[in-house]
């Protein structure tokens, strides 16, 4: 996987901060048993925490869209992008951008520490 | 006379102990024929069947007991079954469940207790510890004499005899035959696998003899302890 | 009357009169739900009152099967009566249990109980064997559920220990148990008459629904102990552990054929055995056991060295959603697992956790809103902060248990609470408050899994009854490599339908077929089948029904086959599948008359709006006919439409035989039924439907 640019402090601040409600982006949960779960996220990391969840669910397009408009990491997005126009199941795009989410938080963390 | 209660014995496990520390560590109250008050305890063959347990194994669910009662009796009850699971749902793992079965001890103490050998060694049968029902008189002197608590030999309160684990050798009601060389109804329904026959005598002090490790790599695999 | 004990214990809470009711007089229903609802009718004369009413009667019921070894049958129990949940209607309305409490009040000689009335001071009821005694809960009134059923299981058998035979009854008869009594009890949330407080039994069963926690608190009841030590009568014990071995060889995978690429259906219910793999969503340690109800096979719930959470499964372990996704979960050192911790609470306090479930996100989301928390306009002292660690769940339940602060709002549910913060309109328009049928939680959702949706609304109540889940997840979960062809799917699905076994677009969810009398038959046949099988002969949700069974040859389950086949055995009758389906609806359509006396119009037959308006966004892979051809797409991604499920609901009254204008019952539906008094009673108040 390609790596990304390395971000600045600032950066770093913008995309991981959490976001205000009326920002926030909804994904579903879907468990066995549980049924679907509806969740409200409120930052990259949570993004990813229900991303590593066996089966999530988020409309790609909407996904791209936020990591675009309101995380504001314009690479990101269009990493995201690119993924979720390969061919491939929903499922399979979504744990391909997780993998790719976690790099970009691992960078965050790495700049701060 | 020589003083019989203090012959040692070896069985056929090659195992020695003395008969009469064997019956002082088991408070067995004996019952008086002949020398001075002391029991001349004739040797009784071994069984050749013993069920195993693992109690970090069984789930509880009390299918056991429910087979047991069914196949021996033809209705379900927990307090005539010849096995019995004791658990406590607030304890933790793996002291919240208790497995009591039958040893068929070496040395039977609820044996050597029957005044009418209604509690007897079943020849026909593999050699399992067994009660005859017709001549048990109800002194209840077998179920006081196990020194397993909770006692092996269960109260039929119903008809008035006591009754035990024979490893399904009286069973009538199921389709398989008992007995050590057969089937056991608990053996065989047992979701967990936590009931093991075997003809192996096992060690008769304590409970590591009985209660084994029957977990194997696919339960690890499922994420639970082996040891 | 094999199976049956031939007794229902009585007890009037108000009078402290113990009686019974012959149990032949009410064996036409079957059993757990069937006898409850016709015994609710018969002790019930006005079903307008209220939950906390002292005359609404809850009843617990067995079937012929409790206590015995048929396969993930022997342990249910079921409760009934007015519930106080729901909204706006407190509907007559069902839960249920596991564990040993069902087979242990068999094994006293009792196929049920039917309580009523109130106490004028806190009691508990002893039960042992036939002996019945109403005793004073001074002493347990405001302990945790733990600590009331330790107690009592001192006063039972305490002197003995438990590890010995304890004497129950007369000495003399040595009567004797090796077993703790099996106790139901309420926490805190049931003393403090909260709607959604539980009843719970031993360490991890509970009777979540309809807020039976706070009718038994109304009553001044605390709890019901009971140890047995009688028996069950089997008509035929050679065919039942026939039954028993024939499930176990072909439609229980083998312990030891563990595949991991199937683990993930493990706790689905799509074969018999759960596998050993308890739904639990902590981290669960090695130092762990497996643990399942009475005679059951699944080991769907956990034992633990720690203790803590025990027997906690399902919703329990996963409620606490903010602790896995608000912070990188790793098991702490420093203290307990917060998803644990949040079980363990739960089920001390005695609280329904499918309401702090959807209720926790939705504190949440207010928070974030700014409109809730410390000096806003709802003000509350949750230490959001900590959300996702103990401490905000220790505070959050011990609110609701307590009626603390806005406690007292989430104590009457989260949809009252909502309204009581002036939210619910805007709330329930965009689903912020995923509350969307009777006021309760969301737990699938009816723009996609229509029979569960359609089903909740049609009903009293969140079905939870996972059947046709299958038929959705499957697919979903092994898109790429799904077992079956779709049309070989539904055909297992359908053709054990009766009596709609020869129209299998009865399970095509797709959107051209969301309304039509397919679906109708869908949902009528859930209900009907559900109302008998599951509720009254007591096959437990968790296995049945057993369509698609990865163990099993060509994937076919042993639903169909299995249910009559233990029935019959233990019972000594000769009941067919088809039949008990059609006992169910004759439950079914008593229940709707309760209902219909409650206040029931078609016209209160609504989702929340936020259904009707805002497409879900979940899409189930699953099988849809596309022109006669059978073939899996994604499903999802919609609305219902409100004047076409206004349509449906027409067609589905028309099936069922009631009066599509009202929704009422009709005289002739009921009498074909043998249910000709309850179109009297019907009649008598004016709310019987139209020929």
């Amino acid at each position: 996987m390609d790596k990304f640019s390395e971000p600045s402090r600032e950066f770093v601040s913008l995309i991981s901060r959490e976001v205000d409600f009326k920002d926030r982006l909804i994904g579903s949960n879907l468990h066995e048993r549980a049924g679907v779960k509806t969740i409200s996220l409120y930052s990259l990391h949570e993004l990813y925490m229900l991303l590593s969840k066996p089966y999530p669910q988020i409309e790609l397009q909407k996904l791209e869209v936020w990591i675009r408009t309101v995380i504001k990491d314009e690479e990101l997005a269009a990493r995201i992008k690119t993924i979720s126009e390969q061919p491939g199941s929903d499922l399979e795009k979504l744990l391909h951008m997780r993998d790719l989410i976690g790099l970009r938080l691992i960078q965050c963390r790495a700049q701060d520490s | 006379m020589g003083d019989k209660t203090n012959k040692n014995v070896i069985n056929k496990a090659g195992m020695t102990c003395s008969r009469r520390d064997f019956l002082k560590a088991s408070g067995i109250l004996v019952i008086g024929v002949g020398f001075g008050g002391c029991t001349i305890i004739d040797p009784v063959p071994a069984s050749k069947g013993y069920l195993l347990v693992d109690t970090k194994k069984c789930q509880g669910c009390l299918t056991c007991m429910l087979a047991c009662s069914l196949v021996h009796e033809g209705f379900e009850s927990l307090s005539l079954a010849r096995i019995q699971v004791v658990q406590n749902p607030f304890q933790g793992f793996p002291a919240d469940i208790n497995i009591a079965q039958c040893r068929q001890c070496v040395e039977p103490a609820c044996v050597a207790v029957c005044p009418v050998k209604a509690l007897h060694v079943d020849r026909w049968h593999g050699n399992v510890r067994t009660v005859n029902t017709r001549k048990c008189i109800g002194c209840k002197a077998c179920i006081a004499a196990c020194p397993f608590p909770p006692g092996r030999p269960i109260w039929n309160f119903q008809e008035n005899h006591s009754q035990k684990c024979d490893l399904c050798a009286s069973s009538g009601f199921w389709n398989e035959k008992g007995g050590p060389g057969g089937k056991q109804a608990c053996v065989s329904v047992c979701p967990m696998k936590a009931i093991q026959f075997t003809d192996q005598i096992p060690v008769q002090t304590g409970t590591e003899g009985y209660n084994v490790n029957l977990r194997d790599e696919s339960w690890g695999l499922l994420g639970y302890t082996t040891e | 009357m094999n199976g049956y004990t031939g007794k229902i214990l009585r007890i009037n809470l108000t009078t402290r009169v113990v009686s019974s009711l012959n149990t032949a007089d009410y064996e036409q229903w079957g059993g757990g739900h069937g006898i409850g609802s016709a015994v609710f009718w018969d002790l019930v004369p006005d079903k307008t009152i209220s939950g906390f009413d002292p005359a609404n009667v809850v009843t617990i019921m067995t079937s012929p099967l409790t206590g015995t070894m048929s396969v993930a049958a022997g342990a249910r129990t079921e409760i009934q009566g007015i519930g106080v949940q729901s909204y706006p209607f407190e509907w007559f309305t069902r839960s249920g249990l596991g564990g040993r409490f069902g087979s242990m009040l068999k094994f006293a000689g009792w196929d049920g109980i039917a309580i009523e009335g109130k106490a004028d001071s806190p009691v508990w009821v002893d039960i042992r064997d036939g002996e019945v005694q109403i005793k004073d809960a001074g002493t347990l009134w405001g302990l945790d559920t733990r600590q009331t059923q330790e107690n009592i299981w001192q006063e039972v058998g305490g002197k003995y220990g438990y590890g010995s035979w304890v004497t129950v009854g007369p000495s003399e008869a040595l009567q004797r148990s090796t077993q703790r009594p099996a106790v139901l009890c309420i926490g805190p949330a049931g003393e403090n008459l909260c709607r959604v407080a539980s009843l719970i039994h031993d360490a991890g069963n509970g009777a979540g629904q309809g807020g039976f926690g706070g009718v038994w608190g109304s009553k001044n009841l605390k709890a019901v102990s009971v140890i047995g030590t009688g028996n069950i009568p089997v008509a035929d014990p050679k065919a039942l552990i026939e039954a028993r071995l024939w499930a176990i060889e072909n439609f229980i995978s083998p312990l030891d054929e563990f595949d991991a690429s199937k683990s993930v259906f493990a706790t689905m219910p799509s074969n018999l055995r759960s596998f050993p793999a308890p739904l639990v969503t902590w981290k669960r340690s090695e130092q762990s056991r497996p643990q399942s109800c009475t005679g059951c096979q699944a080991g769907c719930r956990s034992r633990f060295d720690t203790a803590l959470g025990n027997e906690s499964s399902c919703k329990e372990s996963y409620y606490y959603t903010p602790s896995w996704l608000v912070k990188d979960y790793v098991p702490s050192s420093d203290g307990p697992d917060p998803q644990a911790l949040a079980a363990d609470l739960a089920q001390k306090y005695g609280i329904n956790v499918a309401e702090p479930e959807t209720g926790i996100l939705y504190l949440r989301d207010l928070n974030k809103l700014g409109v809730l928390g410390p000096g806003k306009q709802i003000d509350c002292d949750l230490p959001f902060d900590k959300l996702g660690h103990v401490e905000f769940i220790e505070r959050l339940l011990e609110m609701i248990a307590y009626r603390q602060g806005i406690g007292d709002d989430m104590a009457e549910g989260f949809y009252r609470a909502a309204a009581r913060w002036g939210r619910l309109d805007e709330d329930q328009k965009t689903g912020l408050l995923n509350n969307c049928y009777w006021g309760l939680t969301m737990h699938y959702d009816p723009r996609g899994s229509l029979e569960w949706g359609y089903g909740t609304i049609l009903g009293d109540r969140d079905i939870n009854e996972h059947g046709f889940c299958p038929l959705y997840m499957i697919p979903t979960m092994t898109a790429k490599n799904p077992p079956l062809s779709a049309e070989d799917f539904v055909q297992l699905f359908s053709e054990r339908m009766p009596p709609f076994q020869d129209d299998p677009l009865m399970l095509d969810y797709s959107d051209g077929n969301m309304y039509s009398e397919h679906i109708c038959k869908l949902v009528a046949w859930h209900r009907h089948y559900g109302r008998f099988w599951i509720q009254s002969a007591l096959f437990c949700d968790f296995q049945y029904p057993d369509f698609f069974n990865w163990a099993a040859q060509g994937y076919k389950g042993i639903t169909g086959e299995g249910e009559p086949k233990f029935f019959n055995a233990v019972t000594g009758k000769n009941l067919s599948f088809a039949e008990g389906i059609e006992i169910g609806r004759k439950i079914w359509n008593l229940d709707h008359a309760i209902w219909t006396l409650q206040g029931r119009h078609r016209n209160d037959v609504k989702f929340a709006d936020y259904i009707y308006d805002i497409p879900n966004e979940v899409k189930f892979t699953m099988p849809v006919n596309n022109n006669g051809q059978w073939e899996y797409a994604a499903v999802g991604g919609r609305k219902v439409d409100r004047a076409q499920f206004e349509e449906f609901k027409t067609r589905y009254y028309e099936l069922e035989g009631w009066d599509p204008e009202t929704g009422w019952p009709k005289r002739s539906t009921l009498e074909d039924l043998g249910l000709g008094n309850v179109a009297d009673e019907l009649d008598s108040k004016g709310r019987l439907g139209k020929e």
